[in-house]
């Protein structure tokens, strides 16, 4: 017995060692790992660099110097081939007018095939928004309420008449006045036209005018406007220049409504709601004509031009979901394909190695001792593991020192777990695997409803062990593979 | 420190920001979810500068976000139709900087500044005349004269049909 405990002892210890050697080992695979996956997020090519005994930095800072020589060379001036993708494009052509698209056609070949190239999107951006003010509805707002201004034309009229109270009208109501004025000017991207006035005079007679002939359009102000109704309600007038008259009770409230109307948050969608039936008429003559255009464009294209010609929209967003290998294999479907790749392989490379180093991360969070999922693999004093018992049930051995980690993969868990709770064999290796099981994972293994769990426990660690033992090194293979391949254009 | 990211950028500068502000960003919001704040981020597509100017946007709508632009715009003077403080942001002579700040946004995945940039942009190209746009953009044309007509009654014949 006692030679036995000597014997236990000692393979207890070998085993210890050799679990503390392959942990080290594996630890080491991890940081020289993760180097890799770290030099080649900075695109270093680090191989190379190993080899040669000089300093990196030296090496580093001449490789940059090349690089930026290169580009000075290289430089495109043209803006729009330079840094113009068919995404960034989109997103520019939305601000554009009709008119805007038809001169930037006449432009150059590259600008007019951007513009053949999208033409579809923004038909279909167009479709969008149609849908969008078809599904306003006015009476579902609260619209403002807007003051008659007529009481107050009457007054101004008065007060031009006796041109000397004109010098004494109060800051507020000209600030009003040329408020007014200021908003119904035509050309608003104009500086103020406040400026142009050559006299108090000028401002009450325009602004006259313009109550009785051309009342306010509420609903279509832009920021500019917002800003200036927002900037002229938030001076705070001292007393003597402050409108005293009840005559002008309509005017502050106008002001006020004003205001409060056109600084709301669905300010916007109401304009939409109200201008519903204008907006849809600009829409459906822009949608005609886009329409008009696309099919002038796909009369000129074939089905293989229509899917290249979606370039970075393709080529980029679309293939982002693809694995590396259809991302190999897309290259050999044409030249339009592998040059569209190659101009592209940082994007995809960085997409990949992103994706294995999120696995790779995923792996190490599962792969911990202390986590209960591998309290199988623990070992307490002149014990054996819980996976090494299973092993030797499984194996139908006696208890050796000579197990491999790996081998625990073979453990079947249904089997072990048919064992430990049906099994009516009782021999050393059984009993002692049963009284571990309740010790190590507080699982009563007379009570049935149990099996479950314990099936399940030991698939996780099993699972767990796969990944660190095949999934990991598959990983790091297939990085390795990616680091070849992203090459393989800058040669 | 839990409140603060590292971004390391293109030029190797690692940049310390608030993490609410860089969270302004689709693709650093879902890295730190992933992977945590702890760790520098990399962003191999972004010099140092035009990050700074990126950041300096989000900490500008640190608590708002920005409305929607309209489109298309209604004027070439962007401060007609965005904030102000946005209209002097993006007022940047530098076009290739402008540019810079488009790709960076678009990468970064910021939906208002890629508006925002996209549409100071359009405002070169709105109400301009081709030779105009072909200047401001260094552009050459190298249309032939073909092209251009057949173009000229492409547009034409699009327009009389609608």
């Amino acid at each position: 017995m006692n030679s036995d405990n000597i014997s236990l002892q000692y393979q207890l210890q070998e085993l210890r060692e050799k679990q503390q050697k392959t942990q080290e080992q594996l630890k080491m695979a991890f940081d020289q790992f993760n180097d890799v996956v770290q030099q080649l997020q900075v695109l270093q090519l680090p191989k190379k660099n190993l080899k040669v005994n000089v300093n990196a930095n030296e090496i580093k800072q001449k490789q940059n110097t090349k690089i930026l020589k290169q580009i000075k060379v290289y430089k495109e001036k043209n803006l729009f081939k330079r840094f113009v993708s068919q995404i960034v494009f989109r997103n520019i052509m939305q601000f554009l007018s009709t008119q805007d698209i038809k001169q930037l056609r006449l432009v150059s070949v590259f600008t007019n095939y951007l513009i053949e190239t999208n033409i579809e999107y923004l038909f279909y951006y167009k479709i969008q928004r149609t849908k969008y003010i078809e599904s306003l509805n006015i009476r579902d707002f609260q619209e403002p309420k807007i003051p008659n201004l007529r009481n107050v034309c009457n007054s101004l009229k008065k007060l031009m008449q006796y041109s000397g109270k004109i010098n004494k009208i109060p800051n507020q109501l000209l600030s009003y006045l040329t408020l007014i004025i200021d908003l119904n000017t035509q050309v608003k991207s104009q500086n103020s036209k406040r400026n142009e006035f050559l006299s108090k005079y000028d401002i009450l007679q325009t602004v006259t005018n313009q109550i009785q002939n051309y009342p306010l359009n509420w609903y279509g102000f832009v920021e500019k406007d917002r800003r200036m109704i927002k900037n002229i309600s938030s001076i705070k007038f001292t007393k003597n220049n402050l409108i005293d008259s009840k005559e002008y009770d309509n005017l502050k409230e106008y002001i006020k409504n004003l205001f409060e109307f056109s600084t709301s948050s669905n300010y916007k969608v109401i304009c939409d709601a109200h201008n519903k039936d204008q907006i849809l008429m600009k829409i459906q003559k822009q949608t005609k004509f886009l329409n008009q255009l696309l099919l002038k464009m796909k009369a000129k294209q074939n089905y293989l031009n229509k899917i290249s010609d979606l370039g970075n929209l393709f080529f980029k967003s679309i293939l982002s979901y693809c694995q590396l290998q259809d991302i190999m294999n897309c290259r050999f479907v044409c030249q339009k394909f592998n040059q569209e790749f190659q101009q592209n392989a940082n994007f995809h490379f960085q997409i990949q190695a992103f994706r294995i180093q999120k696995q790779i991360n995923s792996i190490q969070t599962n792969f911990n001792l202390s986590q209960s999922q591998d309290e199988f693999l623990q070992v307490n004093k002149d014990q054996h593991s819980l996976m090494e018992l299973f092993y030797c049930i499984q194996k139908q051995n006696k208890l050796q020192n000579n197990i491999n980690m790996k081998d625990f993969l073979q453990i079947n868990s249904q089997n072990i777990s048919d064992i430990i709770f049906k099994s009516q064999i009782e021999n050393d290796l059984y009993s002692r695997s049963r009284e571990q099981v309740r010790e190590c994972l507080g699982i009563d293994i007379l009570v049935e409803s149990n099996y479950n769990t314990f099936q399940m426990k030991l698939e996780k660690s099993k699972e767990c062990l796969i990944n660190y033992y095949i999934k990991l090194p598959q990983l790091q293979k297939k990085l390795i593979n990616l680091e070849n391949h992203y090459q393989e254009p800058q040669i | 420190m839990e409140n603060k990211v590292k971004l390391s950028t293109q030029d190797g500068v690692i940049i310390e920001v608030d993490k609410d502000v860089a969270c302004k960003s689709h693709l650093i919001n879902t890295i730190i979810d992933d992977t945590g704040s702890e760790e520098e981020i990399p962003l191999p597509n972004v010099k140092s500068s035009i990050l700074k100017k990126v950041i300096q946007y989000c900490e500008l709508h640190r608590n708002d976000s920005p409305p929607e632009i309209e489109k298309p715009l209604r004027s070439n003077n962007l401060s007609d139709c965005v904030e102000q403080k946005d209209a002097d942001f993006i007022d940047i002579p530098n076009l290739e900087e402008l540019f810079d700040i488009i790709l960076a946004a678009n990468y970064l995945d910021i939906k208002s500044l890629l508006d925002l940039s996209c549409a100071k942009v359009a405002t070169y190209i709105k109400g301009k005349t081709p030779e105009e746009i072909r200047k401001t953009f260094n552009i050459q044309n190298d249309l032939t004269q073909e092209e251009e007509q057949q173009i000229r009654e492409e547009n034409k014949w699009a327009e009389e049909t609608s």
